[in-house]
């Protein structure tokens, strides 16, 4: 098999784990969607057009409520502006890629797809080809959620609100993050991280994720320059 | 503006941030200390997220809860066994024992 088609089956093994914990999550977004009215045409396009969870969540909540699209457009944008940092973290892996690349990936740069397709450009030394791995975990993805999407429209009103699926996301990112927790100044990123998100978590628009980020990386630059 | 119109614009919004600095980087010169910087973003972004999932009920700081056990298990066996799906497991297991 050629090398590409290596990394990308690859990429889309190491995406297997965290598709566990984001299926339930489609699911609920789907069934939530449809008790909140959304017509399911409208359900299913988000999760292709928007294909961002957390914020086709929100939208779906405010559709319902009467509040101005413009506001709904804004809120949406601020909920997805931390993908800006992935943006930046992806970039210089993607420089010598083709602009179709890069807008397929950029398209594909979700969190769960970002933590897999990270990890495996800084641990797999494969310079030619690591930008098929991180297609393949966002195709993993992309097509997981696109899938549990459906499945939530299907079953619908059918199941109630499993609160253990509440968790599986967090808990699948624990997976993820905690194994590459290797130096003082990554933990205390990763610490101060969680601190802040937690104390700043009153704020609007879930800005308090962007704000803990920038805290998070400040801390992980001061440790890293006092070792150094 | 109807709602189809919405998330149109929504997507391309969320696309272009995620463009951003993919498009960027092509053409300028990165400060050393950004390059620096990105080296935390996994860690401080996934921990904000796991930490507001999980401490977090309908707004208010909630540190002693079921969601919040199961994932200090859930640190513990990622540690050790540095795999999701143990991880996960084990989580799950302890968020429905407390349940």
């Amino acid at each position: 098999m050629h090398p590409k088609y290596q990394a990308w089956f690859a990429g889309i093994k190491a995406e297997i784990p965290i598709v566990l914990g984001v299926v339930p999550f489609g699911v609920i977004y789907g069934v939530t969607a449809l008790k909140l009215g959304l017509s399911p045409w409208l359900i299913q396009a988000m999760s292709t057009i928007i294909f961002a969870g957390s914020s086709q969540m929100i939208v779906a909540q405010l559709f319902g409520t009467g509040v101005p699209n413009l506001a709904i457009i804004l809120t949406a944008a601020v909920v997805n502006l931390r993908h800006a940092l992935y943006s930046a973290s992806v970039a210089p892996y993607l420089q010598q890629l083709k602009r179709t690349w890069r807008i397929l990936l950029a398209y594909l740069l979700t969190d769960e797809a970002y933590a897999v397709a990270i990890t495996g450009y800084q641990e797999r030394n494969d310079p030619e080809y690591g930008h098929w791995y991180f297609f393949g975990a966002g195709f993993m993805l992309w097509f997981s959620w696109q899938l549990s999407t459906a499945i939530g429209l299907l079953v619908g009103s059918q199941i109630g609100t499993m609160p253990v699926l509440e968790i599986a996301l967090a808990l699948t990112f624990i997976g993820i993050l905690v194994p590459t927790l290797r130096d003082r100044a990554v933990i205390g990123a990763a610490v101060t991280g969680a601190s802040v998100a937690v104390l700043a978590a009153g704020l609007p628009y879930k800005l308090g994720l962007i704000v803990a980020a920038i805290v998070g990386i400040g801390v992980g630059l001061g440790l890293e320059g006092k070792r150094a | 503006m109807s709602q189809w119109l919405t998330i149109v614009i929504i997507g391309l919004l969320t696309f272009g941030i995620r463009y951003s600095f993919i498009a960027l980087f092509g053409n300028a010169n990165v400060p050393e200390i950004i390059k620096r910087g990105l080296r935390f973003v996994p860690a401080a972004v996934l921990a904000a997220i796991i930490a507001s999932d999980l401490a977090i009920s309908n707004q208010q700081i909630d540190l002693i809860n079921p969601k919040m056990a199961a994932g200090a298990i859930a640190i513990i066996v990622a540690w050790y066994t540095r795999q999701v799906i143990p991880t996960l497991v084990a989580g799950f297991i302890v968020f429905l024992l407390l349940n």
